[in-house]
This record gives C-alpha cells, structure tokens and sequence, in this order.
C-alpha cells in the first residue's frame, strides 16, 4: 500500500513537472513573439521616418544598419531587391510576390511570418511604403515553440531532479503517516481507535466476526470440558484405538481398569478425551490394546468392532469382571478404529447368582410340601385311607400346607426387606426387654413340649425401630434357640448395652454350630444338617430375614458357637440408637 | 522410511503379544481340562494349536521381511532376532500344551486322582508361561528373572511327580499305563516351564543386549 502510494505521487510528480514545463514555454514563446513584432512594428516605422527624412534610400545608413542585427530589406516598387543586410541585393529574386510587399504595395504597410524549418526558426517580417514609393522591409526571428521547448530542458531537467529529491522523502513520509494506523490497528479491538471513517465497515464486520469466532471457541472449550468431566468421571472405563489398535485416548477409570499407570506409559491425551493424534507410548513404543489385555476374546472383540460390528466379550482384571463392548468408529483409510466401553458387572453376576440360587431354592421348598399334600390327599382320594386315619392324614396335609404358608410368608417378607426402603418401615421406639418377654411368652408352650425352658434378663432398653421386625428377629432366633436345643436344655434372652451401643442376645445350650458353617447360615435356605431340618420344620429363611431386620436397624450381628455346646448370637445396634445419650431426644 | 518401520516393529510386538497369548490360553486351558477332567476343552485346545502354528508363520515372515527390507541394526535387531527366537520356543509351547490335550482326551482314568502335586505343577508352568509373557509385554528385566527362578520350583515338582508316580506302580501294577500318561503330561509341563524359561531368556537379551549362555561361556 506504501509503494503503492508512493508510486502513485511520483507518477503524478512528474506528470505535473512535464505539464506545468510544456505551459510554461508556450507562454513564453507567445509572449516573445508579440514583443518581438511589437518592436519590429516600431523599427520599421521609425526607419521609415529617417529614410522618409533623408529624402530617399540611404544605402550608407542602411549598411550601417545591418550590423545591429536586424535584417533590413529595400524594395523598389517593381519589386526588385535594391538592398539587402544579408545578402547581395542584386542577386536576390523579385520579392513583388511575397506577401508583406504586396501588402505595403497596396495598403502602405505589410506583415507576414514564415517558418523555417532548417534553422528552427519563425521569421517575421514587416513592411512599410516609403515615400519615395520604395518599400522597406523588416525581419525578426525568434526561436519556435520547439526551439524554446529544448532551449530550456537542461533547466527543466535539473529543476525537476531537484523537486524530485525533496518530494519523494516527503511522499514516502506522507504514505507512511497515512499507511501508519492501518499498520496500527489493534484487530482484536478493532473499533478501539477506527483512523479512517472508510475503514469502519470493514472494522465492524472484522469486530463481528471475532466475537463470533470467541463465542464458538468458547462454545468449544465448553463442550470439551463438559466432554472431559464426563468420561474422566464415569464409572465405566473408555478406551479409544486407532486402526492398528494402538490406544489413542483412555480415561480415569479405565486406566485404573487396566493398570495404564502400572505399565508406565506415557503421552496420549491425559485428561484430554477426544484429541485423537497420537496413541499413548512409552519410549517410542505405542501403546497396543494387546499390551494391556491380551485375552482372545477382546481381541476378537475388537477385531469384530473393525470389521464394522459391534463385539461383546468379559474380561477380568484385578478379579473383578467386566463386560467389554467394543463398537466400530469409521476411519477415514480402511481400517477404522474402535471405542471400547468397559462396565464393571461384577456384583451384578453376584447377584444374579444368588437370584438363581435363591428361585432354585425357593421352586425346591416350595415343591416338597406341596408333594407331600398331593400324595396324601390323592391316597385319600383313592379311598385308600381308613375312616380313622382320615383325620390323621387331613392333619398332615393342614401341617403341610402351613409350612407352605408359612415359607410364602418368608419370602414375601424377605423381598420386601430387599426393596431395602426404609420409608415403607415405621420406626418408633421399642423397648427390648419387654419385646423378649412377650416372645418368650409366645414360645413356651412349644419350648415346655421339650422341657426347655426360656429365660429373659436384663435391663430396659429403648432403641428407634420398626416393631414388627425386631420381634420377628428376636422370635426367629428365639425359636433356633429352641428348635435346635436338646430336650431339656435353656434358651436366655439377654438385653444389655455396651459402651454405648444396646444389643440383645439369644443363648441356647444346643447342639451348635460348626466352624465351617458360620460364614454361610444366614444365607437363604442354608441348612447346617439338611435331614434333620426337615423333621424341625423351618424355612431356611428365619436367620436371613434376621439378617436383613439387623441390616435395616444398621446393627450388627455377632455369632459364637461352639458344637454341641450351644450358641450366641448377639445382634449389636449402632451408637446412636440409645435415646438417652442421644443430645436432644 | 523410519516411520513406516516403526510402525512395522509396533506390529511386530502386537503379534509377538497375541501369539504369547494364544500359548497362555492353551497352557491355561490344558491345565483347566486336566483340573476338571474335562475333556471336550482338551479336544478344543488341540484344535486351537494350529492358531499357534499359523502365527508363528505369520511372525517369521514379518521378521524376515523387516531384516531383508530395513536391514536393522543395534536395539531394533536386537529386539527382531530375540523375536525369531522366542516364537519357536512359543511354537513348542503351544505343541506340547496340545500334546497334554491329547493324552486327556484319549486317557480314561480313575475317578480318584493319586495324591501327586501335578495339578501344582501345571498351575506353576501356567504361571511361568503367563508371566514371561507379561515380562516381554512389559520390558520388565526384573520379572524375565524371576521367570527364570521360578524354573528350578518346576523342576522340583517334576521329581516329586516322578518319584510319586513310581511309588504307585510299585504298589499297584495295574497303574502303570495310567501313570506313564501322567508321567509324561509331568514332563511336557517340565518343558513348556524350560521353553518360558528361554523366552524369558531372550526378553533380558532384547532388554540388555546379553544373553545368559553367552555370559556363562
């Protein structure tokens, strides 16, 4: 834009230069010529006067004449030349014919001018009639337009060298002050300080424009981080490879998932999901799936997800299982790469297990009483039964069918303890002591039938709970206590509280627990001795729904059993059930 | 030309990787089928054997194609060579797992296993295979060493199942076929331990450019 500008003054310099040079001659030339024939006019007359006065052509006056430089022609009347500065009169043609003569011949006085071309010249010439009826001629020559034209240039040409000089540091000064705050402009703040009014469209729109440009970063940066904080926050790990399988970007959890840490490498995207350029390495070695899962099936997983499906395999790490789900990303050369999503299925399997443990279970003792009921009642219906026995067989099929009963009971409680919703439970306050009074009042019939007898001590003790529940754990354990005793033996139900914590306790002198089956009778239809429960009745539920009632109270559950000795089993409710201690209860 | 190399090596380890994984699935599952009695898995690992072949194929000619064409030099022919050289010790691994398949599938043995350690024994050359593995995926000199530790525990347990198996002819005769074919799964399980022990051999040679039988020279 500088030279630009700069060019542009210098051409116009010149143009100028040349114009004002061309007018200036012409001027001159103009203003020559009318001075000159202003004075040829006044020679002429004046000569005319001398001669008029001396009587006639003084030739010696005339000769004189020639040396002061103007040329002085006489002609006689017919024309011919009877004297000449520059030349040798009788020499010269009849002048009778040239315009200016013809002229003073016939008005008294005559002008012409002529051009010539051999010396560049224009002549004029002026001519009066004598009195004497001679006429006299004057000539003057000037230089012509072209002859002042190069007459000057030299001149010209040194002035113009010499505008040229001081203009063009002037020029280049003036395209810089005028170039300057373009150069200046602030493009970020572009309407800070706007130099040209002509400019500010363009500023504007480039103020827009940038905004627009911020807005989107902006926009960008969010949802990069939003991007970021979700899949470096999740739980399921997410690992992306490329077309070799090398892994360009993994986050949080599946670098724990697959010990990336462990193995030391370095690079990749940290933090940074999404930017995919080059794959994680350690020492100029990429990182390949394979490096940190070399199992079959997620290889053919993966090969599976670049082949454009979707593979599903598990894993295990670190003993846990993980369902791996590997799906095809389009790559832009043939092989694509692959996004893989590892979810932690672990304690789902868990509980699936024990789902179809527990159905299995449940379809089983469901099965057996009902067995029992239809063969009774169908060797009945067979009349095969003696009317005597008839009630005998009846009250089997009753007993059955309350043992039914009473295991639907226990499952229907059970899964409501699993819905594990503590809102559906109304807490309030129990007191323990009276609770086990009123169980072992409940019990001691059936605990007399086998001379067993129930005692209840302690002190009173108040804990927040849901009634029905408690009693069913105290009756549940209370009723283990009995229906595993030996005939005669001692149940005691205790209630205490210990550094704070209130707990209640069912003894019995039984026939015990073995070591190996401590870890497992609060599972869901675990029988220590299975033909023997059978004759006790029991749904292989009662200790698992005391174990969920505990669960629910957040108290603990300790178990002390020797065989054949007995067993202790102590349900420990947390700190700050005890109202008494409570701050403000 | 470096790049296109690179990426070459980076496949050539991504083989070495899968094959190293395929002879931890046969090894692993031979001692699974011999654990269980299972023998339909048995019958599946000798069919997978050929996988093995085929990868060691595919491994040879990658290195033979990068020698030829790159003409390596220094850590990168290190690490090509000590690959050539473990793919057959993998090969056999693989051939000698299948091997067991096969005794297990043909044998028809007693219910009641004798009480001879060769569960133990499998378990540990599972082991052994598994982690030389493990030391080349993870350049670990030090895990290449304990591999080739771990190899005199083998070895001990082959000489306890050797000197078991002849006290359960001597007191049964009846026994003997039946425990030649354990004799001879205990010494296949001896050998892949020998052949992980030559991989994990070769894992310290790429590492530190020496090879033990050259320093014991």
């Amino acid at each position: 834009m500088k030279n630009k500008i700069l060019r542009s003054m210098c051409a116009l310099l010149l143009l100028l230069l040349a114009a004002m040079y061309a007018i200036f001659c012409v001027v001159m030339y103009r203003q020559n010529v009318s001075t000159a024939k202003e004075q040829l006019r006044a020679e002429t007359v004046y000569l005319k006067e001398i001669l008029d006065g001396a009587g006639g052509s003084d030739i010696e006056l005339l000769n004189h004449l020639a040396e002061v430089g103007t040329r002085v022609t006489l002609v006689e009347a017919d024309g011919d030349v009877v004297f000449d500065t520059d030349g040798v009169a009788a020499q010269m043609e009849n002048h009778a014919e040239r315009p200016e003569i013809e002229a003073a011949m016939e008005n008294g006085w005559g002008e012409a001018e002529r051009y010539s071309d051999t010396f560049q010249e224009q002549n004029f010439y002026y001519a009066v009639a004598l009195d004497n009826g001679q006429i006299l001629r004057l000539a003057v020559s000037t230089d012509s337009v072209y002859g002042t034209l190069s007459g000057q240039f030299l001149l010209a040409a040194v002035l113009a060298c010499a505008v040229f000089l001081i203009s063009i540091p002037a020029a280049d000064r003036l395209a810089r002050r005028i170039v300057e705050p373009i150069n200046q402009l602030d493009l970020r703040n572009p309407l800070q300080n706007v130099a040209y009014d002509e400019l500010s469209p363009l500023l504007t729109r480039l103020e827009k424009q940038n905004r627009q440009i911020d807005e989107q970063m902006e926009a960008l940066r969010a949802r990069h981080a939003e991007f970021t904080a979700i899949t470096e926050n999740m739980q399921e790990g997410l690992v992306i490879l490329n077309g070799h399988l090398q892994v360009l970007s993994i986050n949080e959890s599946a670098r724990k998932i697959l010990g990336v840490d462990r193995h030391g490498y370095e690079g990749g995207t940290e933090g940074k999901m999404g930017e995919k350029d080059r794959p994680l390495e350690k020492e100029g070695v990429p990182l390949h799936i394979l490096n940190l899962n070399r199992s079959q099936e997620l290889l053919q997983a993966v090969r599976e997800a670049q082949s454009g499906r979707s593979g599903r395999c598990q894993i295990e790490e670190n003993g846990r299982k993980y369902s791996l789900l590997a799906s095809p990303v389009a790559g832009e050369e043939g092989r694509g790469g692959v996004v893989i999503f590892l979810l932690d299925v672990t304690d789902q399997m868990e509980a699936e297990q024990m789902r179809r443990e527990f159905s299995a279970n449940v379809s089983h003792e469901l099965k057996t009483p009902l067995t029992s009921i239809s063969g009774y009642a169908e060797i009945m219906e067979n009349g095969m039964v003696k009317a005597e026995d008839v009630s005998r067989f009846a009250g089997r099929i009753h007993k059955e069918a309350l043992r039914l009963i009473q295991l639907v009971e226990d499952i229907i409680q059970l899964s409501r303890l699993d819905e594990n919703n503590t809102s559906t439970w109304a807490h309030e306050s129990v007191e323990l002591l009276s609770l086990c009074r009123e169980v072992s009042g409940r019990l001691a019939s059936q605990a007399g039938k086998r001379g067993i007898t129930i005692e209840v001590s302690g002190k009173k003790e108040t804990v927040t709970g849901v009634r029905r529940l408690l009693d069913e754990m105290i009756t549940n354990l209370c009723d283990n206590a009995v229906k595993y005793n030996k005939d005669g033996g001692k149940v005691s139900l205790s209630v205490g509280e210990d550094r704070g914590r209130i707990w209640v306790s069912v003894a019995d002198t039984g026939i015990g627990i073995a070591p190996e089956h401590h870890g497992r009778i609060f599972e869901r239809f675990y029988r220590v001795d299975k033909s023997h429960s059978r004759e006790t009745g029991g749904t292989g539920l009662g200790l698992s729904i005391v174990k969920h009632a505990a669960a629910l109270h957040h108290a603990q559950i300790e178990l002390e059993s020797e065989e054949n000795k007995g067993t202790r089993i102590t349900v420990f409710f947390p700190e700050g059930e005890n109202p008494r201690r409570k701050p403000q209860a | 030309m470096r790049n296109r190399f690179d990426a070459q090596l980076a496949q050539l380890n991504a083989e070495m990787i899968q094959m190293g994984s395929l002879c931890e699935r046969a090894i692993g599952g031979a001692v699974k089928a011999l654990v269980e009695g299972d023998s339909e898995l048995a019958a599946e690992i000798m069919a997978q054997d050929e996988e093995v072949n085929q990868q060691e194929k595919n491994i040879e000619s990658l290195c033979l194609k990068l020698l030829l064409q790159q003409q390596p030099v220094a850590r990168d022919l290190r690490q090509i060579s000590s690959a050539l050289k473990m793919i057959t010790d993998m090969e056999r691994i693989g051939d000698q797992a299948a091997d067991i398949a096969e005794i297990l599938v043909m044998e028809n043995r007693p219910v009641t296993m004798p009480n001879i350690p060769l569960e133990e024994m499998g378990k540990a050359t599972s082991k052994m295979v598994t982690d030389s593995v493990e030391a080349y995926v993870r350049k670990d000199l030090e895990g290449a060493r304990a591999v080739i530790e771990y190899d005199d525990v083998v070895d001990k347990l082959f000489d306890e199942v050797k000197a078991e198996l002849i006290n359960l002819i001597s007191q049964n005769k009846a026994n003997g076929e039946w425990a030649m074919d354990l004799l001879m799964i205990a010494k296949y399980f001896e050998r892949i331990g020998d052949h992980a022990t030559n991989i994990a051999e070769w894992v310290e040679f790429s590492i530190t450019g020496e090879h033990r039988s050259e320093r014991e020279l």
